[in-house]
């Protein structure tokens, strides 16, 4: 039995249509189950802690990247295989899993499942990235060099939006690693055409002054003390099309 | 045949498959070593070395003892650098230091101060067997002993 948990802008007027359709689609393929929805009154983790007593066969998020990221340290606690339906804008982690609303009911049901890694910046867990700007920084990498720079936009990244233009290898989240991307930011007018900085590391540390760093877009923490990844740790249904 | 493939745009290099790039901005101290193809167009002190391709761009500085499979060399470079097979010198390089390569090209207007050494590569892998041998006689013997 699959559980779905569907955000609480879903039940807006506009998405009544596409849901209507959805779930007709999702009974044809019998992949069909529970929907629990996001209110006011009941919160993402209470619903979930609930819902995983049950032990359904999967978690599916109907929403975008803020309900894929709320839900990831408790899917991955549980073990329990995560699926994705994106619905209105900001779906980047989505779109690099190879998931789109239109073909969302077949994704599921051909329930192509993939281990893949999480990144860590202070204990708390990231799918698709972490991103600051930072200012005359020092980085350690692996114990081997360091590097130094200044006034640079910094990300790890676990893996890519689907159509991102990035130089070097397509980072992978099931390798156990995560890139580092050091880029300038953009002047006003012209689009900085230096190179970026990329590469691949198992660890690092990061000293220097930062600003507030994003997890997936979405939750932000203030210090870059302990920057780990969780090998292999979610399981999590994937499209064809995936950016890895 | 230099192993970055070129774009149709304009011989710019693919770095699709390159697993480490360094870009300008920033400046790396220390042993820098990486399994995969390499880009430095920045600021390297101390070693570099990988088994893949290594590209160092015109705007790149590299004080450090260089070791790749193959190299492209555009920019300026103090230390020695050996490579396995193939090594491009492009004009706008400049290098102050030792070579060594199985395979060389040097364009026009590079500067290259250092002593050349062209290894053949089958000579090259008799020698590292040769030494290989030395190593195992000597310990041989001292177990003997």
């Amino acid at each position: 039995m699959h559980t779905y948990i569907y955000d609480s802008f879903v039940s807006l007027k506009k998405h009544t249509n596409i849901i209507n359709q959805l779930e007709t689609r999702l009974t044809d393929l019998g992949v069909s189950g529970r929907v629990c929805r996001l209110s006011k009154l009941r919160s993402l983790h209470d619903i979930v802690k609930q819902e995983l007593r049950r032990h359904p066969k999967t978690l599916v998020v109907v929403g975008n990247d803020w309900i894929v990221h709320q839900v990831l340290s408790l899917v991955t606690e549980f073990k329990i295989p995560l699926g994705i339906i994106p619905l209105g804008a900001d779906n980047l982690i989505a779109s690099g899993l190879g998931l789109t609303l239109k073909d969302a009911p077949q994704t599921l049901s051909a329930r192509r499942i993939i281990d893949m890694d999480l990144g860590t910046v202070n204990k708390k867990v990231f799918l698709r990235n972490a991103a600051w700007f930072a200012d005359n920084v020092k980085i350690d990498i692996d114990k081997n060099y360091s590097i130094r720079t200044s006034k640079v936009n910094m990300e790890l990244i676990n893996f890519l939006p689907a159509g991102m233009d990035y130089d070097g290898k397509n980072p992978s989240p099931e390798d156990g690693r995560l890139n580092l991307l050091i880029k300038k930011p953009d002047k006003k007018i012209f689009k900085n055409e230096e190179t970026p900085t990329s590469i691949c590391f198992d660890k690092i540390n990061i000293d220097g002054a930062y600003q507030e760093i994003t997890l997936d877009g979405i939750a932000r923490v203030s210090a870059l003390d302990e920057i780990g990844v969780l090998p292999k740790v979610l399981q999590v249904i994937v499209g064809k099309d995936r950016s890895f | 045949m230099f192993m970055f493939k070129k774009d149709k745009s304009g011989g710019n290099v693919n770095t699709k498959d390159v697993e480490t790039i360094i870009g300008s901005s920033v400046k790396v101290e220390g042993d820098f070593v990486c399994q995969g193809n390499m880009v430095i167009d920045g600021e390297v002190k101390g070693n570099v070395k990988t088994r893949g391709m290594l590209r160092i761009g015109e705007k790149a500085m590299i004080i450090a003892s260089i070791g790749a499979s193959s190299a492209k060399i555009s920019g300026q470079v103090r230390g020695n650098v050996t490579v396995d097979d193939y090594l491009e010198i492009t004009r706008s390089a400049k290098i102050f230091g030792d070579i060594e390569a199985s395979r060389l090209s040097v364009a026009e207007g590079a500067l290259l101060n250092g002593r050349c050494t062209m290894v053949i590569k089958e000579g090259k892998q008799a020698r590292a067997k040769i030494a290989a041998q030395k190593e195992e006689d000597e310990s041989g013997t001292a177990e003997e002993k």
